[in-house]
């Protein structure tokens, strides 16, 4: 009975984006706001109870590789131009300057804002962290472990260790970093490169990360040895992973063309949605 | 009119202005999110469409009466109770997949296959003394831990 009212599919958010999404954030001080960015430059926010766009900027020249709000419910977006910028949806008009921007040396590829200190840290080819609180658009440290200089794919604050931050890199490594000494703390490399990490909300010291063969692991921080559980079902490389906020359950997107759902103690996903039932879904669409 | 766009690992893609969506029919999911209260599932994909799932396919959001919830719970126990029969827990199990999915499971399931049988025949034809312990699941991806 359970199967037969499945459909998990519920729509589309307005018109979406002209080209591919590759970021998006939730607004955690709101359930309904959340933004996403778009291979094109252009960042859009979202309201969910209406499933319409609420605003929308041309944000950057090219790529937008990373999206996060800031606890005052500011947007900043980083991407490939070297450049990151604080925008203000909620009080702002669309298309408006952004509040402030920071140039960097090299590509950002993803970024994430400290629990609630005015800080963020930004990840190119080594992690930037930025003080919102200064007018100065340099960073206020940086951090990176002594011999990697391959480019780190994500990185992502602990939020409730708060000054604890890990990183992925392209050069297979999964790097944690403490702010109180300013140092990486602990290095660990997988067998392949990992595309994004996440922490788990109510176990401070968990994360996941999403590894390109495949599978996507939880580890404890505190005994990398060994992975706490290996989630297997995807059949292409991983590409996001995200706890619930309740810390039970994760949710995975791959470039399989699918999203799995996982109960964090099992090591097959629980459901998979996928995009066909959509696509069919489309056609019925008057084209504009 | 059309046009051609490079996009990533995909391949190049024929775009028409005119309707938004290419013509072939899946893109990659480049991101996913829970929603705060944790009942709708976010994805964005290489299409460009933000989609909105419900995190529990079969859940429904409108306000249910008492008898309607006595109801879901008394199914969820059913199936919890009746789950280690074979044919419940395949309605419980069976999803539908696209068939590139499903195809591309088969033939990994049949690789990984083959490596365990090779690994197994070495460790047959090896001698004790020479014989590597068996390295857990769990650690096997693991290159190094340094500090």
């Amino acid at each position: 009975m359970e199967r037969m009212f499945a459909a998990p599919f519920l729509c589309q958010m307005g018109d979406g984006h002209v080209d591919g999404v590759y970021s998006m954030a939730k607004d955690p001080g709101s359930l309904e706001r959340f933004a996403s960015g778009s291979g094109d430059g252009v960042v859009k926010v979202w309201d969910l109870t209406t499933r319409g766009e609420v605003w929308e900027t041309q944000a950057h020249e090219n790529m937008v590789k990373g999206v996060c709000w800031t606890p005052d419910r500011k947007l900043l977006s980083c991407a490939s131009d070297k450049t990151v910028k604080l925008w203000d949806p909620y009080n702002s008009e669309p298309d408006a300057p952004p509040a402030a921007s920071y140039l960097g040396n090299g590509a950002f590829n993803s970024i994430t804002h400290h629990r609630n200190q005015p800080a963020f840290a930004v990840a190119s080819s080594m992690i930037s962290v930025y003080d919102l609180s200064r007018p100065s658009s340099s960073p206020s440290q940086t951090l990176h472990w002594p011999t990697s200089v391959d480019s780190i794919t994500s990185v992502a604050f602990n939020q409730t260790e708060t000054s604890i931050l890990a990183s992925t890199a392209i050069d297979r490594s999964v790097i944690m970093y403490d702010l109180r000494t300013s140092s990486p703390v602990h290095k660990l490399v997988l067998k392949l490169a990992s595309n994004a990490i996440a922490w788990n909300p109510m176990e401070a010291f968990n994360f996941a990360v999403a590894n390109e063969d495949h599978n996507a692991y939880i580890f404890d921080m505190r005994k990398t040895d060994r992975a706490l559980n290996v989630l297997k079902d995807h059949v292409a490389a991983v590409m996001d992973i995200e706890f619930s906020p309740t810390g039970e359950e994760l949710v995975t997107a791959s470039y399989d063309k699918t999203i799995r759902l996982w109960d964090r103690a099992r090591g097959h996903s629980r459901d998979i949605y996928h995009t066909k039932r959509m696509q069919r879904y489309e056609t019925f669409l008057p084209l504009s | 009119m059309t046009f051609i766009t490079p996009s990533g690992c995909n391949g190049t893609k024929l775009f028409f202005p005119s309707r938004k969506h290419p013509t072939n029919n899946e893109f990659s999911v480049f991101s996913a999110k829970f929603t705060p209260d944790s009942k709708y599932v976010l994805s964005g994909s290489d299409d460009g469409n933000v989609r909105l799932w419900r995190a529990k396919a079969s859940d429904r959001s409108g306000i249910k009466s008492a008898r309607q919830r006595t109801k879901l719970e008394y199914d969820q126990a059913l199936i919890k109770r009746y789950s280690h029969m074979p044919e419940i827990r395949r309605i419980k199990r069976q999803r539908h997949l696209p068939k590139p999915v499903k195809k591309a499971g088969e033939i990994k399931a049949e690789e990984l296959a083959a490596i365990k049988r090779r690994e197994e025949n070495v460790r047959k034809h090896t001698s004790k003394a020479n014989l590597k312990k068996r390295q857990n699941e769990r650690a096997k991806m693991i290159l190094a831990n340094e500090q």
